[in-house]
């Protein structure tokens, strides 16, 4: 399987979180909070354009609302092997961090 | 609020639009609008327009990032095609890459020049606190402002203002005969200096110690330079060298003179060395440039206003009853080169006018440089039309063909900017031997540089780039394709005015050019009021003195048959004049008015065919001229405000050292004794054997080799301890044109390669042309019209073009060159001779460029152009 960069990890599980609602704005802001530093969306689609091409997102397109000049919401939502590649990112990061000695955990640089 | 102001700007939409394939797959404007707007509500519309731009400029960049990770594929494409075209069109790529080259290789020469004088005396540590401080001397006639000023300043400073952290003095003298053991010759850079002055300025010590260096009199700091030259590799510290025989010890050796200084140096000996002489301790000789540096966070602009009157403490009385003022004030140094501009200055200052023409003369090369491309670019378009049809067709979005075209565009630019310092590489010993301005290319070898060079070239590309690019990108594929493309004429249109504003350019140019060699020429031959060809001038340095025995020296050289006649002076006409005071015996209220003085024997006025107006010259009879009369010329007259010339005989006049008072007994007609920059000024001509410096030989120049031989032995046995030196009087006294005259070489230079560029983008419009209407001239020549009839058809236009960008230039050019002209105070008239014979010559090039193509499509048999497709 794909490694997932932590940009991939979050919004996934940004997507997952926000289930129904997820597109463009609620991922951003909500992926913004959660990393607590700015994101463009430049870099937020090309972000999921990988994410597309793995297959772990699909699209569905929405209704449009006034605020959207007449352009439709893209919703976003986990493919259950995106699911799946999250729930192994999270298998990977608790595996590193239960071996990790204990020295390290203390060492703050 | 209404509702169109909640809605982000349009160009941010637009350009967010562009962006097809996130606005495809994600929807990116939407997203950004609907967050736009709540931004707008919660923290008003300024915060929501930077983030909107914020967003704008991201996505550009993520998006190009994107092109070239994600889109790898097409990347590689759209280079193989760039290349494909660069090769298949080998002459429009040529002419592309060539005139973007060659402008800016101008471009980059432009750049090392102006960067040098601006960065004239920006080495100095701390230089935004250190000041000259000059004066401002006003009598009741007079006003003027001297670079040196008091020794007294320096230590006033130190003691009255605690704002001063440092001040120096420094004075320069003229050039010195420094001799070590059998090596002697003389050398220019030489001043006197106090210690504090290594404080002030930087002045790295290779060796020696800057602190104690020049505490003791008769010690010496030379520069690395002097070191070699007189010491070779052998360590001079410590050992002793001669200055115009005075023994002075070496304490220190420094790093040379930067070129970048007005202040250079080579030999600094110590203030310590005149302690003593009478012009250390008065307030009245100004004769020393002093530097002082401010402590930090000290207000400015309080304490120039503190020291503007910092002598009249101590002089304040004196001065009010001569009816003088005196105010200092200070001048950054950084500023001096450039902008000061005033008497006695340590070395000549630069124009700021010509680092203003030079930088407008790159931009305006580059311009034209640009315009070819976008012009060759769209011309070329029917060429591309299919290419961008079939794109089209097969899904490309115009963000990527605009996005193709601008990298096609960036990727000429930035090989022309390899090629353009190849080029300035090589051209810059070329303008050395030319015009004699040295240029330091390693000035561009310089990471900040380099970096900006390349930002530089990328925004070039892209200005090129973008008109050709909307224009490329537009076309509808169902047009092209179906059957190539007629060039519509709105491109048309565009691409006339492009032309017409580069040869306006051209034409400026070459106008300015014109006047410029047209005054050069005219200040050479204009008559100077003195005989300046064929003249010697043999200059007596190193404390020689003839004052005892003038007329024998004399007479040693004009015993040769070759040499006519011998007269000694105090100086030459293009050297300089010393300035004293000058009243009038009995009129108590023009007392004191500042004039030019100079110094001669009997025979300089005939000499040098100076024709009197009034009275008599100086006569060898006359005993009681030598120390006892003056002359003065017409523009003195005037000053004292005399009717005629008559009036002046027998008036007594005070002046010179010691107050002299003599009767004036001859008036002369004006002459240049300087430059024809300035007006012929007030001079008063005294016979004076103590001032005599220069000796001037009359010689018949058809037998040079021999008279100078002979000149040389006489010199040998008179002095053997100093080197013979001669200059001629004419060349001597043009030099002082030589720096307006180089850069008139160099504009010269631009001006051609200026228009070469243009010419090799009207050669690639021409040929466009007559390429694109071969057919035509097939059926036109079946039909019976002759060579000559489809030549004007074909050539027509670009006249057409070529006058319509003389009319826009000739006022430009008038404007501008007349700023120029009122730098000197003799001018020559701006001829509309000139004008109309650039024009010529402008038009003359294009028709020689335009025409080969237009005879060439026109001879071509029809049989062959009609079946050509």
């Amino acid at each position: 399987m794909k490694e997932l960069t932590v940009l991939e990890q979050i919004i996934l599980s940004v997507i997952l979180d926000l289930k129904e609602g997820a597109y463009g704005v609620s991922v951003r802001q909500r992926v913004k909070k959660v990393m607590g530093k700015n994101i463009n969306y430049g870099t937020l689609y090309n972000a999921l354009e990988q994410l597309l091409k793995k297959g772990y997102v699909r699209k569905t397109q929405g209704d449009s609302t006034p605020d959207r000049i007449g352009r439709s919401r893209i919703y976003y939502n986990l493919t259950p092997a995106g699911e799946n590649a999250l729930w192994e990112a999270y298998k990977l990061h608790t595996t590193i961090w239960k071996t990790i000695p204990d020295f390290i955990k203390n060492f703050k640089p | 609020m209404n509702k169109k102001d909640k809605n982000p700007p349009r160009l941010a939409r637009w350009i967010l639009n562009l962006q097809d394939h996130y606005e495809k797959e994600y929807s990116i404007t939407g997203d950004c609008c609907e967050e736009y707007k709540q931004i707008v509500r919660q923290q008003g519309k300024l915060s929501a327009l930077f983030w909107i731009w914020g967003q704008v400029f991201s996505s550009i960049v993520s998006s190009s990032k994107r092109s070239l990770f994600f889109g790898g594929t097409m990347f590689i494409n759209y280079l193989k095609i760039t290349l494909r075209n660069i090769k298949r069109h080998k002459v429009f790529s040529f002419i592309n890459i060539a005139g973007f080259a060659i402008g800016m290789a101008v471009c980059l020469l432009i750049l090392i020049y102006v960067r040098h004088e601006l960065s004239y005396d920006k080495y100095h540590k701390d230089e935004e606190r250190v000041y000259r401080i000059v004066l401002d001397s006003r009598t009741q006639t007079a006003n003027r402002i001297f670079a040196p000023i008091t020794a007294m300043v320096a230590p006033t400073l130190k003691n009255d203002y605690p704002q001063v952290e440092q001040a120096a003095r420094s004075l320069i003298t003229s050039s010195r005969l420094v001799r070590r053991d059998n090596t002697f010759f003389y050398e220019e850079r030489f001043m006197y200096a106090d210690p504090e002055l290594f404080d002030v300025l930087t002045i790295p010590f290779i060796q020696g110690n800057s602190q104690k260096a020049l505490t003791r009199p008769r010690t010496l700091v030379i520069s690395e330079r002097m070191s070699l030259k007189y010491f070779g590799y052998s360590n001079p510290i410590g050992e002793t060298i001669e200055i115009n025989n005075e023994t002075f010890e070496i304490t220190g050796i420094v790093v040379n003179s930067p070129e970048n200084t007005h202040l250079k140096y080579d030999l600094i000996a110590s203030m310590e060395t005149l302690n003593g002489w009478e012009e250390m301790n008065n307030w009245y000789s100004t004769m020393f440039y002093t530097y002082l540096k401010l402590r930090p966070n000290v207000n400015v602009e309080e304490f120039s206003q503190q020291v503007s009157n910092l002598s009249d403490k101590y002089v304040g009385e004196k001065l009010k009853e001569w009816g003088n003022t005196d105010h200092y004030f200070l001048q950054p140094i950084s500023s001096i080169h450039l902008h000061s501009h005033i008497r006695y200055e340590a070395e000549p200052s630069g124009n700021p006018l010509y680092v203003t023409i030079f930088s407008f003369v790159g931009l305006f090369i580059l311009l034209i440089a640009c315009l070819n491309f976008m012009n060759l670019s769209t011309a070329r378009s029917t060429n591309r039309a299919k290419e961008v049809g079939m794109r089209k067709v097969v899904g490309a979005k115009r963000f990527q063909l605009i996005s193709q075209f601008l990298g096609e565009s960036l990727f000429v630019s930035l090989i022309s900017l390899g090629f353009s310092m190849v080029i300035a590489k090589f051209a810059i010993p070329i303008i050395d031997n030319v015009t004699g301005i040295a240029l330091d290319f390693n000035q561009l070898l310089n990471f900040v540089v380099l970096i900006s060079l390349i930002v530089g070239s990328i925004l070039v590309g892209l200005a090129a780039g973008v008109y050709p690019a909307l224009v490329l990108s537009a076309f509808r594929p169902t047009a092209t394709l179906k059957r190539g493309l007629r060039s519509g004429s709105r491109d048309f249109a565009m691409r006339n005015v492009l032309v017409v504003v580069q040869f306006s350019i051209s034409v400026v140019l070459i106008v300015g050019t014109l006047i410029m060699a047209r005054q050069f020429n005219f200040m050479k031959n204009q008559h100077l009021g003195f005989e300046k060809e064929q003249k010697l001038v043999l200059p007596l340095r190193g404390g020689i003195s003839i004052q005892e025995n003038y007329e024998t020296v004399k007479d040693l050289f004009s015993k040769h048959p070759s040499i006519s006649d011998a007269s000694v002076s105090s100086t030459v006409p293009g050297r300089g004049v010393s300035n004293f005071g000058v009243s009038l015996v009995g009129e108590e209220d023009r007392k004191n008015q500042s004039m030019f003085h100079m110094y001669f024997d009997h025979d300089f006025v005939p000499d040098y065919g100076i024709e009197m107006v009034a009275g008599r010259a100086f006569q060898k009879d006359m005993s009681t001229d030598i120390a006892g009369a003056f002359l003065i010329n017409e523009a003195t007259v005037i000053a004292f405000g005399w009717s005629s010339p008559e009036e002046a005989l027998g008036k007594r006049l005070q002046t010179g050292f010691g107050g002299r008072v003599n009767p004036i007994i001859g008036v002369t007609k004006n002459f240049h004794y300087r430059g024809l920059q300035t007006n012929v000024e007030p001079l008063v001509m005294e016979f004076l054997p103590e001032m005599f410096r220069y000796i001037t030989l009359s010689i018949d120049i058809s037998n040079l080799n021999e008279t100078l031989a002979f000149t040389e032995s006489q010199w040998k046995s008179m002095y053997p301890n100093n080197p013979f030196e001669n200059f001629f009087l004419d060349t001597y006294f043009d030099q002082q044109y030589r720096s307006d005259e180089q850069v008139g070489r160099i504009f010269g230079i631009f001006t051609i390669l200026g228009l070469f560029i243009a010419c090799l983008g009207l050669l690639g419009l021409a040929s466009f042309t007559a390429e694109s209407r071969t057919k035509e001239i097939g059926i036109r020549k079946v039909l019976g019209a002759s060579v000559p009839c489809i030549v004007t058809m074909l050539t027509k236009q670009f006249t057409k073009w070529v006058l319509l960008a003389n009319c826009l230039a000739w006022p430009v050019a008038y404007y501008i060159m007349t700023r120029w002209l009122k730098n000197f105070a003799y001018r020559t008239d701006i001829d509309l001779f000139i004008f109309v014979l650039s024009g010529l010559l402008v038009l003359g090039v294009a028709l020689l460029t335009v025409s080969y193509q237009s005879i060439r499509a026109a001879t071509i048999n029809p049989a062959e152009s009609l079946r050509y497709e």
